[in-house]
């Protein structure tokens, strides 16, 4: 069912897109006129979430347009990060299976299948996701910022906006790591497929909510 | 919560540019002669600059970004279009299904 605006549980007065069995898209703004884009979320499991789930996806990136989207049949041109698998709760959080994605018409590819690190989020704290996507000629890569650790420290709206502008080499907070995981290079087709203009996120859990509290969109170059 | 990227373009003025070191040394801003809060773009203070400030966004850095703070509890997603755009805005509303 589409996402809908509700309230935080966590933090105070926040609000947050709630998705549920939904996929949203939005136009960046900057075209195909980058080298280099920062994704950035700011998200939570919602409080309606289970100790373990199998076959749920939930893919961030970018996309062409808003017509066809990767969540839809078909997909005109998409890249970016895929967890899937079984997701398992643990004492801090959920560990499942990702890897990079591309879907094009109804084929989607995966890269290297648990490509380092996982990525594991609270139910009782915000978690930030940067992917940070740098073109290739034709493969396009990513590096991303992860859980690390075993803490359970929120990061508020504010200090997630703190961070956005930090280079991915300093980018330093409570038991998350900044890296260049191996294994996420695929092939991206602009010219045939259509140019990577939206930020995309999708979330196909049923029983489930995911909770944005930000999202944000960087050039670094 | 804006922040803005200050890409200073200013020359040294004609007359004193011949004598690099004594232009280093004549050409300074210590910003004591502008009114607070006014924008940067176009300040000539100083002493020894032969042109203004250029500020403006940059081209790099922070772009769309959104708290979703603006909306209203229990809207749904499709077609909302707030947010804040630093350098440019989005594209777009939000396209949800």
């Amino acid at each position: 069912m589409p996402s809908v605006i509700n309230t935080q549980t966590i933090g105070a007065s926040d609000l947050c897109i709630v998705m549920n069995n939904s996929q949203f898209g939005r136009a960046h703004g900057y075209g195909d006129t980058w080298n280099s884009l920062r994704i950035a979320l700011l998200f939570s499991a919602g409080p309606d979430n289970v100790q373990s789930i199998t076959g749920n996806v939930f893919r961030v990136g970018l996309c062409n347009g808003t017509v066809n989207m990767p969540g839809d049949v078909t997909t005109n041109n998409s890249y970016g990060v895929n967890f899937f698998g079984t997701w398992a709760r643990g004492t801090y959080g959920w560990n499942m299976s990702n890897s990079a994605f591309r879907r094009v018409g109804s084929t989607e590819t995966l890269s290297a299948t648990n490509i380092s690190p996982r990525l594991s989020f609270q139910g009782v704290s915000r978690y930030p996701l940067f992917i940070d996507i740098v073109k290739g000629s034709p493969n396009y890569t990513f590096n991303f910022w992860y859980h690390s650790g075993n803490g359970t420290a929120d990061m508020t709206p504010a200090s997630f906006f703190g961070y956005l502008n930090i280079p991915g080499t300093y980018l330093s907070y409570t038991d998350t790591t900044y890296g260049a995981p191996t294994g996420t290079s695929l092939a991206i087709d602009t010219a045939t497929n259509g140019i990577l203009d939206t930020v995309y996120c999708g979330w196909s859990a049923t029983t489930w909510s995911l909770w944005i509290s930000y999202i944000a969109v960087v050039r670094l170059s | 919560m804006i922040t803005k990227f200050l890409r200073r373009q200013r020359r040294f003025a004609v007359n004193e540019y011949p004598v690099p070191f004594r232009s280093i040394l004549n050409c300074y801003d210590d910003m004591e002669s502008y009114r607070l809060d006014r924008d940067l773009n176009g300040a000539i203070g100083g002493s020894g600059w032969f042109t203004p400030y250029n500020d403006r966004y940059s081209a790099m850095g922070l772009g769309p970004t959104d708290s979703i703070e603006s909306y209203t509890s229990g809207s749904s997603l499709n077609g909302l279009n707030g947010g804040v755009g630093y350098f440019l805005t989005w594209g777009g509303p939000y396209v949800d299904r």
